[in-house]
């Protein structure tokens, strides 16, 4: 086939055609490849990492063979394996990576170096690029690699760069994308190819495909839409059998998404009362609008340029947005009770919030409370009679089920039916499975509990879950005040369903009558039961650990997160979550399975895709039968189809652009100043550069001259490489230290620290009280502390509403703040910048005649005396790793009494924060000492 | 007696406004604290030790040396000199550039105001704070548990304060949310994988 044309190394029938086309184009000529959803982009990634890496018959025979034919020299050369970098891959893409390699047969030497947060120190990575090879490799630890020439661009042969979708111009990628480009000798002379499967995000904003390409200096669009003629004529000639089952809504459910959608319509009208800032078309609210779009997002990306002014109630409306629609999936998905559960977590919440949520109050969170309830459990009151007065209500659990519960129990059942058939006509032996698809692992854990104990164990544990942890105020209440008449009704038929459901459940440890008598006494007993039947074993914690632990040894028995359910020589149901495949990982799991029936509990575009291109390969003469289950006129049908339609729109957008798209201009040095700067000899930027001191070149001292040069050097703290600033510094000229920085996080000389906060950062940071600090220890080290205010280009230029002002002077205003910190270091200068490209200016301002930064100084200020330097790297390790949990550090310095100096002793003890919480009153005090031990003994074990 | 004189002699309490300042749209705004004219060299005097001096964007793409000489005559007096500026025009990337740059050169502090309202309040702010501690915008220790635990979790990523009450919620106290499982956590409102992801392993992973 052609494919074994493009990549000898994978073995045939693996890949589907087009992807080997895909293959052969890309390796001609450098360019972004845009698969659609699901066709294979992470194979296609890892067909390139196999033929780089193989140097006896992948790309380097291919160069040796073209070498020898244009020159009549002979190649003496060592082979030695290019060294190619693979950027932009998520968590589990890089294991999604390796399986297909492996899958293939790559020799282990052959597989890619992963260097993540994990990897080893700087130096043993430059001796790791030297060896050459396939490379993964996190942007923010070879943008570091890159500046401080641990890794050079001329060694690099080329990169291969995933997600491409993610590299806009501000992006690390790009950065790193612009320095191999600008310093590979000769230019252009390395090799880029990337790659994506989102094509709807290249189509997402003005120009943005044309500012992608620019951004990864190639000129190549490449689209391989689903529709592409090859690709159809290959998924259809050999199609799987198809069949679509459409599941009503029960008529609860129907009431609560339309009482969800009405209060969606109730939100968005007080939102547009509350804010001139949004234009919002009121047709856009239909029901079926509701269900299917991100509303809430479209209407954040409205008013996020001007966030930060927004009023309080105004952030609580668009938050508000998000929880409905989310509910809307909830809905859905979820049982019952769970459901029942969530919507009370919400109203608790809110009624204990400042700002509570205001579609609580409306008519249709009444009705989807009531019908909520409704499907759980009901109170009913026989009318009062002559003879009884009062007669006694009766709860009635309901514990509707969820309607696709029972569908897949019918399909499977029918698959089963199928199945005996087909055994009987053909003679097949070997196993025989069926794969469940769901949405996540919780849905997993809920069938796979329903599949093996029915609805009714399942609904009915999850009954007594909730029940458990209802109760504990009824029982608080009725202990301390010391009487059932202490609680409501409903409460007290709650607490006694608990004791029976426990009964029901795990046997009755003794009977009791008289449940019906309006007897307090005979009611008491019965609380007095349960109570001991509670504090017996079963609280919540333990309880639900109970549950997961039985799952997990069940999980651990097979494959991760995959169950089997009957005898082996019998059909295998199989349940799997789309969740738990990452990137192309489903199409090796397929041909693991072989499975001869597919139910889609859920939907997933991609995932169906694997399933066709599995079938295409497939050399079975019975097709795959795929069962789709879908919910009628709700948000899982309409989203699938918008998620169809959206693809297919956007690559139908790229083609008609492609046609007319002029072919973006690359400059291989980028701007003016660049170029400058390479003129006079900084090589573009890289420090370290030749192991000279950073201020090597303006430091000579030759006289008047020199001290007019502009300075270039800033030292920069690695974790500020997460922002677009240092991106535009290098491209403004600017040669920057990557490092690990204790007080600030760039210092421009030997007097100039800033300290950078983005609007919200600024915020944050005032209400935390770090800016305090770091404005104190940066007063302390620098005779210029600088805070810099940087705001977003995108946003409103502007720190506060003049209608947040109010009246009066308050404590809680930003105003109040800044005036606070400049009066308590009225050292300290405020920075104001409209956007990165302005910060470059004021800080290339700020550095003329001044010293360059002594950066080995710059590392040493501070450490061992700012909480922050506990954030941080211990000394000696190699800048921009993250060997260390700085979340974990950061959370425990905010734990109630802990102070730096506790820290340390905590850590010295303790290993993470979940050790912490488990120790008891003497650890802690003797870890944390008696003061702070107690409190954090308290912290940990408060019940709200 | 000298405008500079003035300085020492000067009664808390009362915002001096400097005779020049006269018709200047900002005075109209300063309510929260009394305020009195008074010769002296900088534009307002909040106490012995601040000044501030005022400057609107649009005047001094006008007089652009105007500014220089105020500096000059302010000398080096006062501890903490406020560089008040008003933003009053839209195209003010190059003022601001300047006014950064001669902030830092003259240990003056830039303080922008977007209207005159803005720029009154950061003048009354600076008088009525006169003698305050910092304690507003230093690390305090929540008293409520529930700001302690939103505090706590707060401080990973992404999780929000309505994110922790949920949790708090579910778990019913701290020690059991960090025994939590991946899936557990999940089942929280508002708790995406991403999310419960970076808890997780904020939680569990060794702290290094």
């Amino acid at each position: 086939s052609s494919y074994t044309a493009g990549n000898p190394l994978i073995p045939e029938g693996l890949l589907p055609c087009f992807l080997a086309d895909a293959f052969s184009e890309l390796y001609e000529e450098d360019g972004l490849m845009v698969l659609g959803k699901g066709l294979g982009c992470l194979s296609l990634l890892a067909a390139f990492c196999r033929f780089y890496a193989d140097i006896e018959e992948g790309h380097v025979s291919i160069v040796r063979e073209s070498v020898a034919s244009n020159t009549a020299s002979s190649n003496n050369e060592p082979s030695v394996a290019p060294l190619v970098i693979v950027l932009g891959l998520k968590d589990g893409e890089r294991q999604a990576l390796v399986d297909i390699l492996e899958s293939w047969g790559t020799p282990p030497e052959l597989l890619p170096t992963m260097v993540t947060n994990e990897a080893g120190q700087g130096k043993d990575r430059a001796a790791l690029y030297d060896r050459g090879g396939i490379f993964c490799i996190t942007s923010r630890i070879f943008i570091v690699d890159l500046l401080t020439n641990i890794a050079s661009p001329n060694k690099i042969d080329g990169l291969l760069v995933a997600h491409g979708e993610n590299v806009t111009e501000q992006s690390t990628e790009a950065f790193i994308l612009r320095i191999f480009q600008g310093q590979k000798q000769p230019f252009g002379s390395g090799f880029i190819k990337a790659f994506t499967d989102a094509p709807d995000q290249l189509m997402s904003g003005f120009a943005k495909v044309d500012k992608i390409l620019k951004s990864l200096h190639v000129r190549r669009l490449y689209l391989y839409p689903r529709f592409h003629e090859s690709i159809r004529q290959e998924l259809e000639s050999h199609p799987p059998s198809v069949t679509e089952l459409h599941q009503e809504l029960s008529p609860l459910q129907k009431e609560m998404q339309n009482a969800i959608a009405a209060a969606v319509s109730a939100c968005i009208r007080e939102l547009k009362s509350s804010t001139t800032l949004l234009e919002w078309n009121d047709s856009e609210l239909s029901i079926e609008n509701c269900v299917t779009t991100n509303f809430d997002r479209a209407i954040s990306r409205q008013l996020e340029h001007d966030w930060h002014r927004l009023k309080p109630q105004t952030k609580q409306l668009v938050q508000d947005l998000r929880t409905l629609r989310t509910l809307f999936q909830s809905l859905i998905q979820y049982d019952c009770v769970t459901f029942w559960k969530l919507i009370n977590s919400i109203k608790t919440m809110s009624a204990a919030s400042r700002y509570p949520s205001l579609w609580l109050l409306t008519p249709a969170a009444d009705v989807l409370f009531r019908k909520a309830k409704a499907r759980v459990y009901n109170i009913s009151r026989p009318r009062p009679t002559s003879q009884l007065s009062h007669p006694v209500a009766h709860l009635k659990a309901i514990l509707e089920e969820n309607p696709k519960w029972k569908l897949l129990k019918q399909i499977l059942d029918e698959i089963r039916l199928d199945d005996a058939q087909r055994v009987r006509n053909v003679d097949c032996d070997g196993p025989r499975n069926v794969l469940v698809m769901v949405k996540d692992d919780k849905t997993v854990d809920t069938l796979r509990e329903y599949l093996t104990d029915g609805k009714d164990r399942t609904l009915t544990l999850r009954w007594l879950r909730f029940l458990d942890q209802y109760n504990d105020r009824s029982r608080s209440i009725t202990n301390c005040k010391g009487g059932i008449s202490a609680i409501s009704e409903e409460s007290r038929l709650l607490l006694e369903e608990e004791s029976r459901v426990r009964n029901a459940l795990f046997g009755k440890r003794r009977n009791r009558g008289h449940r019906d008598t309006a007897d307090d006494l005979d009611r008491e007993f019965v609380l007095d039961d349960a109570l001991e039947a509670t504090e017996k074993a079963l609280n919540d914690a333990s309880f639900s650990k109970t549950i997961l632990a039985r799952i997990r040894a069940d999980l651990n028995a097979e494959e991760d997160a995959m169950l089997r359910i009957s005898n082996p020589s019998e059909l295998r149901i199989i349940l799997k979550s789309y969740s738990s495949i990452d990137g192309d990982q489903s199409s090796l799991f397929l041909q693991d399975m072989e499975p001869q029936y597919v139910v889609l509990y859920d939907t997933d575009v991609a995932f169906i895709r694997s399933v066709e291109m599995y079938e295409a390969l497939s050399t079975h003469s019975d097709p795959v039968r795929v069962f789709f289950l879908m919910f009628e006129a709700s948000s899982e049908q309409k989203t699938f189809m918008k998620t169809l339609e959206r693809e297919q729109n956007a690559f139908e957008r790229m083609i008609d652009h492609k046609k007319t798209m002029p072919p973006p201009a690359l400059q291989v040095v980028g701007t003016q100043e660049m170029q400058q700067a390479m003129h006079v000899g900084s090589a573009g930027g890289s420090y370290m550069d030749g192991s000279l001191p950073l201020a090597f070149d303006s430091r000579r001292g030759r006289g008047k001259e020199d001290r007019s040069k502009e300075r270039r050097d800033i030292a920069v703290d690695v974790r500020e490489f997460r922002s677009a600033l240092p991106s535009i510094l290098h491209q403004g000229g600017m040669r920057l230290a990557p490092v690990t920085l204790t007080v600030g996080d760039f210092v421009l000389s030997n007097v100039h620290c800033v300290e950078r906060k983005s609007i919200s950062d600024l915020f944050g940071s005032f209400a935390s009280g770090r800016l305090y600090t770091q404005a104190e220890a940066m007063s302390k080290h620098y005779k210029c502390p600088c805070l810099l205010i940087e705001f977003d280009p995108t946003k409103s230029f502007c720190l506060q509403n003049s209608n947040e002002l109010g009246v009066e002077i308050r404590t809680e205003s930003v105003c109040s703040k800044i005036a606070l910190l400049t009066m308590h270091f009225p050292q300290l200068r405020i920075l104001w910048s409209r956007s990165p490209h302005e910060t470059l200016r004021i800080f290339r301002e700020l550095k003329t005649n001044h010293d360059e930064v002594d950066v080995e100084k710059a590392i040493d200020i501070g450490r061992n005396e700012s909480p922050d330097a506990l954030l941080q790297l211990p000394a000696g390790l190699a800048e921009g790793e993250d060997e260390i949990n700085e979340m974990a550090r950061d959370m425990l310095l905010r734990l109630p009494g802990v102070n730096v100096h506790s820290a340390r002793r905590i850590m010295q003890e303790c290993d993470s924060l979940a050790e912490l919480a488990e120790m008891s009153r003497d650890e802690l005090r003797r870890i944390a000492g008696p003061v702070t031990g107690q409190k954090l003994f308290a912290f940990f074990r408060q019940k709200i | 007696m000298s405008d500079r004189d003035h300085h020492v002699l000067l009664q808390p309490h009362v915002l001096y406004v400097s005779t020049k300042q006269r018709g200047n749209g900002v005075l109209s705004f300063i309510r929260n604290v009394p305020q009195a004219f008074s010769r002296m060299i900088p534009d307002y005097v909040m106490s012995a030790t601040r000044c501030a001096l005022f400057l609107s964007c649009k005047y001094h793409s006008l007089y652009p040396n105007y500014i220089h000489r105020r500096i000059a005559e302010l000398k080096t007096d006062f501890t903490l000199r406020i560089l008040l500026v008003l933003v009053d025009v839209e195209d003010n990337a190059n003022v601001l550039l300047i006014l950064n740059k001669l902030a830092v050169q003259n240990n003056l502090t830039l303080i922008l105001a977007w209207t005159e309202e803005e720029a009154a309040r950061y003048l009354e702010t600076y008088k009525a704070f006169d003698g305050k501690d910092a304690s507003i915008i230093q690390k305090k220790e929540q008293s409520h548990f529930a700001d302690q635990v939103a505090d706590f979790l707060g401080t990973c990523k992404g999780v929000n304060k309505t994110d922790s009450a949920q949790l708090l919620s579910q778990f019913s106290n701290v020690r059991a949310l960090a025994a939590a499982s991946m899936e557990e956590m999940g089942l929280v409102m508002g708790m995406g994988g991403v999310k419960v992801k970076r808890l997780h392993d904020a939680l569990h992973k060794p702290f290094s």
